[in-house]
């Protein structure tokens, strides 16, 4: 998400960072202040590193934000401590970081299920399902069949044995495999299709909804869904409830904004949770997504 | 077989059996990763009648990272480079997914034939000709289609050799323009520069005084 809120951020303001030492009162600025602060605290930390770190405490983004005094930021992160909140896994800011995100927090679920079996099963019938809905919304087989039989191979793995390696999906794998920026990508670009394939079979529920992320402009069906299908294209509210629509998965997100002044604000998608699925929480900052974790 | 091996295979396969888009891709040696590719121009356009050579590049990271491809046959138009044949095009850029496939990307190039984007030029000068007068740019494109791609008026296709081509028409200026200042003791091949870098076309004509242009001869 980095790479492309560069590029359409906005000059930046002259004010606030060049006050000095003093501290910024940072409740009285305009949201796009506040959001090229963000950026720039994001841009320290987002492109470097692994595509999926290990897990950190979540006070390591707290004191990032104090060292760059951003007050309200802090806050909202110590109100997600005081509330469970421990610990956090950053994902690369590549603009992918909601589709890795997603994929890899719902694997280490299914990993965690007490009945992986019943949940592997269940999760192959929707992904089956899904090839349904790439056929009808016209993608080639022969360009989403290799995305789809590796996320359906990762779903196998957590019950049965790799047939080369003769072992079961256990974290540690789970990793590996999304840090290898080709394997990684198999899965982002599954979701991809998905998200898309979503919002083209069901115009009607979407298309009032469809904006450039960086214009605001509105844009057609299939402008949107180009951009969804490539990689490094950031995802919204829209994009997640598609998702979590295909898939019949539920995820919370955690809003970091600097909007609310007593609480971080929640937002669960869909409003209606699916049975059979905790949520994956994941902890969004303007323009980018990390896994949120109790 | 590795992921990208396979997707190239398929992508191959899938451009054989399909005989109704008229995009051919072929090995053009050991490697599946290097390959040419080749399209008809596209009808009531100047690049009717021709054939389009394009070489492709299948980079490691490929479906990810897009599929570089340039013109191997010379072709004029605002964004094809008419040295090197480097394409502008958004979705070998920025804009490239993943689902996108060769036999997509090659009937992209073929749309982009049928309609020139001179305000984003990968050639400069081919645009400013394009903008400055349309009908000559179509005249100058149809002698390339002609004399490289094997478009028709060609009488021996390809096979024409450089001496019978028109220097002026490929340059895509008026013989009479040229003469004018060749008689003036200049080199045909350094007034063919000059003109045609000044854009000496159309309604430009006017706005470009001798004087100019014998300077701009004097430095050459």
């Amino acid at each position: 998400m980095s790479q492309t809120n560069d590029s359409s951020a906005p000059a930046r303001p002259s004010g606030p960072e060049g006050s000095g030492s003093e501290p910024l009162n940072i409740e009285g600025l305009q949201p796009q202040v506040l959001y090229d602060l963000n950026q720039q605290a994001l841009e320290r930390t987002l492109s470097d590193g692994p595509l999926v770190h290990d897990i950190a405490p979540l006070s390591i983004l707290r004191s990032e934000y104090e060292a760059n005094d951003n007050h309200v930021f802090v806050k909202e992160i110590d109100w997600l401590i005081e509330h469970g909140y421990k610990d956090f896994r950053r994902v690369k800011g590549d603009g992918d970081c909601f589709y890795r995100a997603i994929g890899f927090a719902f694997f280490v679920q299914l990993l965690a299920n007490p009945d992986s079996e019943m949940a592997v099963v269940t999760t192959l019938s929707t992904l089956t399902a899904t090839r349904q809905l790439l056929n009808e919304t016209g993608v080639q087989e022969l360009v989403y069949e290799d995305f789809y039989d590796q996320m359906v191979a990762l779903t196998e793995n957590i019950i049965n044995p790799d047939p080369t390696t003769g072992s079961v999906l256990t974290l540690e794998k789970l990793l590996k495999f999304f840090r290898d920026p080709q394997e990684s990508n198999t899965i982002v670009m599954y979701l991809r299709l998905i998200t898309a394939a979503q919002i083209q079979a069901n115009v009607d529920e979407y298309e009032f909804f469809l904006f450039h992320p960086d214009t605001r402009e509105p844009m057609s069906v299939p402008d949107f869904c180009n951009r969804v299908m490539g990689l490094g294209k950031e995802a919204d509210h829209v994009e997640i409830k598609a998702l979590c629509d295909a898939l019949r998965w539920n995820v919370q997100v955690a809003y970091l904004g600097g909007q609310s002044k007593d609480e971080v604000n929640f937002v669960k998608i869909p409003d209606t949770p699916y049975p059979g699925f905790d949520p994956v929480v994941l902890l969004y900052r303007p323009g980018h997504y990390d896994i949120l974790l109790k | 077989m590795d992921a990208r091996l396979r997707r190239v295979n398929k992508e191959i396969t899938d451009c054989k059996n399909d005989k109704s888009s008229n995009i051919r891709i072929e090995l053009v040696g050991d490697s599946p990763f290097h390959l040419k590719g080749s399209f008809p121009g596209p009808q009531e356009t100047p690049y009717e009648g021709g054939n389009f050579d394009v070489d492709i590049v299948i980079p490691d990271s490929y479906p990810f990272q897009p599929v570089k491809m340039k013109f191997i046959t010379k072709v004029y138009h605002p964004n094809i480079s008419s040295a090197s044949g480097a394409i502008c095009l958004d979705i070998l850029k920025d804009a490239w997914s993943p689902v996108l496939t060769l036999k997509s990307t090659m009937i992209s190039l073929q749309s982009l034939l049928c309609s020139p984007e001179p305000n984003d030029p990968q050639d400069a000068e081919v645009a400013k000709h394009y903008m400055t007068s349309k009908a000559s740019f179509e005249e100058t494109a149809r002698y390339w289609t002609e004399i490289y791609a094997g478009g028709p008026g060609s009488k021996a296709g390809k096979g024409v050799s450089i001496g019978v081509r028109d220097e002026v028409a490929i340059a895509g200026l008026d013989p009479q323009h040229v003469t004018r200042f060749e008689s003036l003791g200049f080199p045909r091949g350094q007034v063919i520069d000059v003109l045609r870098r000044l854009n000496y076309r159309g309604a430009n004509v006017p706005k470009i005084t001798d004087d100019r242009i014998v300077e701009e001869l004097l430095k050459a």
